[in-house]
């Protein structure tokens, strides 16, 4: 009897264990990171998520560690800028970064993280321990110091960062500084002179390749416009915020800058269909806090609303929002 | 003489009365009989979809222990398309009442092949933990996939089916992109298409991760495959030397076992290609972001090449 029938199913077997995936090739993690970055630079985050994930999954399959933490940093840097505080905070609590400059870095981002949050003391208080361990790489120092400089100026009045201020930016150069100069010139109130500066930072970040800030800084602009009292252009401004967020598939930091049109919309019915609208959204979004952002807005502002400097012909903008709960 | 007629008459009507007394008894045992109340068994349905290696006689069995058969098989419904259940296989299982308390509500029947690869199916009975009511005579059993070899391979073959349709859809998008010039400037203007081919890229991923979790079944049922396979060929040896009915019953069984076979190595050729392909659309997908950081507005903001890529932005706005 015997016939072909076991040599089959001996073939079948075999086929059966051959078909199995194969073993990963030698360097995926780097090529993966590369692509990611590509696909970063292109504004393509979701794309650039799946290969930073694959780049940390083959880190974690060859057991480099040093390559974990990049993936990890990557990864972490793609969730800053969709503002996804929860995944974020998730891949860094699950990182061992026992190398120093890793250490540096972890910290630097957990500061960042903290600064998303809006907590920051705690952001201050981690980059001052980031400084401390990171010697000898001077364009991470100098970015940390950047950063340091931004929780400052968001924290505190301008006595306690005006000299460190002066110091740094002269060290970073003119236009690497440009956005935290726009973020300084808002604070004091100079928002012609802050809308100038984030339009340069636009640049900045298009040449980066950080298509989420390039939006970010025109949402600013926005801002600006509107203490300025040139509510249509800041409109305008505004919507091609949201517009870009959008086409990025940013939706927390679309959100956020469509908030703003609650602010800048002056027909009822316009207003109350948005407050629909965003209501709807928080409550499928968790842990957006749609009134901290209103009231980030709400002292941004501050300085139109009791008259600034820069303001022509003294016109004063009307954040007077009915959601604003510190006008 | 009148004493005598009379005692005739008396016999007669005794002889009547005790006829009708015992048709009458025997009426009613049959009665009874018929509607089960003597019976030590009991029926129960199951509907299954597919009634393939299933026949009367076939044995039920509860946790492999036999504990009736199945006294026939019908097609359920009269055909046609309005009655979704037309056409499934109604099975007609004649159970021990004496198992009757381990049959609940929560009980779940399967169709098996109990002893090798080509054996006729048999009727499993599982019930899943304590509790449900205990069926009764004309219950309706609740049925599972079948685990045998035939239904794992129907599975792949369905499997790939889909596999097939995503990487055709996803080869039509790398196509439309293999142009830099023009394509990949539209793909990376338009939202859609990206969403597109992430969509598809994520689908063949998934996919294949599925198709591995089916080879992983597949593979589980390997052992017994070979195991059984020992056993029916020596079985088949056996019996091909004693008549030539059996001869002609162990080719139908050999033959049985070489289309599973050939179907196997085919499926598992196709899968094996379709799993290459899926991952060669991934690395399509990868080659198109080598090809994309070429273009001239990435071009320069990319790390050097043999480092690793980090991208440690600052905050911003």
């Amino acid at each position: 009897m015997g016939g072909p029938a076991p040599i089959f199913l001996a073939a079948a077997l075999w086929a059966l264990s051959a078909a199995f995936p194969p073993a990963a090739r030698a360097d995926a993690s780097p090529r993966h990171a590369e692509r990611g970055v590509s696909a970063y630079r292109a504004g393509q985050y979701d794309l650039a998520r799946m290969f930073f994930a694959k780049a940390l999954q083959d880190a974690v399959l060859k057991g480099r560690e040093d390559w974990i933490a990049k993936a990890t940093f990557n990864l972490v840097d793609l969730e800053l800028d969709a503002e996804n505080g929860i995944e974020a905070a998730r891949l860094l609590e699950g990182l061992r970064a026992r190398e120093t400059g890793a250490r540096a870095v972890w910290l630097w981002k957990r500061s960042q993280l903290a600064f998303l949050r809006r907590d920051l003391s705690r952001a201050t208080s981690l980059i001052d321990s980031a400084l401390a361990l990171a010697g000898g790489d001077e364009e991470a120092e100098t970015s940390m110091r950047l950063d340091r400089m931004r929780y400052l100026i968001r924290s505190g009045s301008e006595p306690v960062w005006s000299r460190e201020y002066q110091a740094l930016r002269k060290k970073a150069g003119r236009k690497r500084s440009a956005p935290l100069d726009a973020m300084a010139a808002a604070a004091r109130g100079r928002f012609a002179r802050a809308d100038t500066l984030w339009r340069e930072s636009m640049e900045r970040y298009r040449e980066q390749g950080r298509l989420a800030k390039v939006a970010g800084s025109l949402n600013q602009s926005a801002i600006c416009l509107f203490a300025l009292g040139r509510r249509a252009e800041a409109a305008e401004a505004n919507a091609r915020a949201v517009a870009i967020f959008a086409e990025l598939g940013l939706e927390i930091p679309g959100l956020r800058a469509q908030a703003l049109r609650l602010l800048l919309a002056e027909d009822q019915g316009e207003l109350a269909k948005l407050r629909r609208d965003m209501d709807l959204l928080v409550g499928r979004l968790d842990g957006f806090d749609l009134q901290g952002i209103l009231d980030e807005y709400s002292h941004s502002l501050r300085f139109g609303a009791t008259g600034n400097r820069d303001q022509p012909g003294g016109q004063s903008p009307d954040p007077g929002s009915p959601f604003l709960l510190h006008p | 003489m009148k004493l005598e007629l009379h005692r005739h008459r008396n016999l007669l009507t005794g002889f009547f009365v005790a006829t009708a007394l015992v048709t009458f008894v025997v009426s009613l045992v049959l009665l009874f009989h018929k509607k089960g109340v003597f019976a030590l068994q009991y029926n129960l349905s199951a509907v299954f979809e597919n009634g393939v290696g299933l026949r009367p006689g076939a044995d039920v069995l509860f946790n492999g222990v036999k504990i009736g058969r199945v006294e026939s098989l019908n097609l359920s419904g009269r055909g046609g398309g309005g009655d979704v259940s037309s056409g499934k296989v109604v099975l007609n299982l004649v159970i021990d009442r004496k198992f009757q308390d381990f049959i609940t509500s929560r009980s779940v029947a399967f169709a098996l092949r109990d002893k090798n690869l080509v054996s006729d199916r048999v009727v499993n009975i599982e019930t899943p933990g304590p509790g449900g009511e205990i069926l009764k005579t004309g219950d309706t059993l609740m049925v599972s996939d079948s685990r045998d070899i035939e239904t794992v391979l129907s599975g792949l073959t369905n499997l790939m089916g889909k596999m097939d349709a995503l990487i055709n859809s996803i080869d039509g998008i790398v196509d439309m992109s293999k142009d830099p010039n023009t394509t990949v400037g539209a793909m990376l203007g338009s939202r859609e298409l990206y969403d597109r081919l992430l969509a598809g890229v994520n689908n063949v991923d998934s996919a294949v991760h599925e198709g591995r979790q089916v080879l992983g079944k597949v593979h589980s049922l390997s052992d017994t495959i070979h195991m059984a396979l020992g056993g029916l060929l020596a079985r088949a040896d056996t019996t091909s030397r004693k008549m030539l009915g059996t001869m002609e019953q162990a080719e139908k069984l050999g033959a049985h076992a070489n289309v599973l076979a050939e179907r196997s190595e085919t499926i598992l050729v196709r899968m094996d290609q379709l799993m290459v392909q899926g991952a060669g659309k991934m690395d399509q997908a990868g080659d198109l972001m080598d090809a994309v950081s070429q273009l001239w507005f990435i071009r320069g903001k990319m790390a050097a090449k043999g480092g690793y890529p980090v991208l440690l932005n600052e905050s911003g706005p």
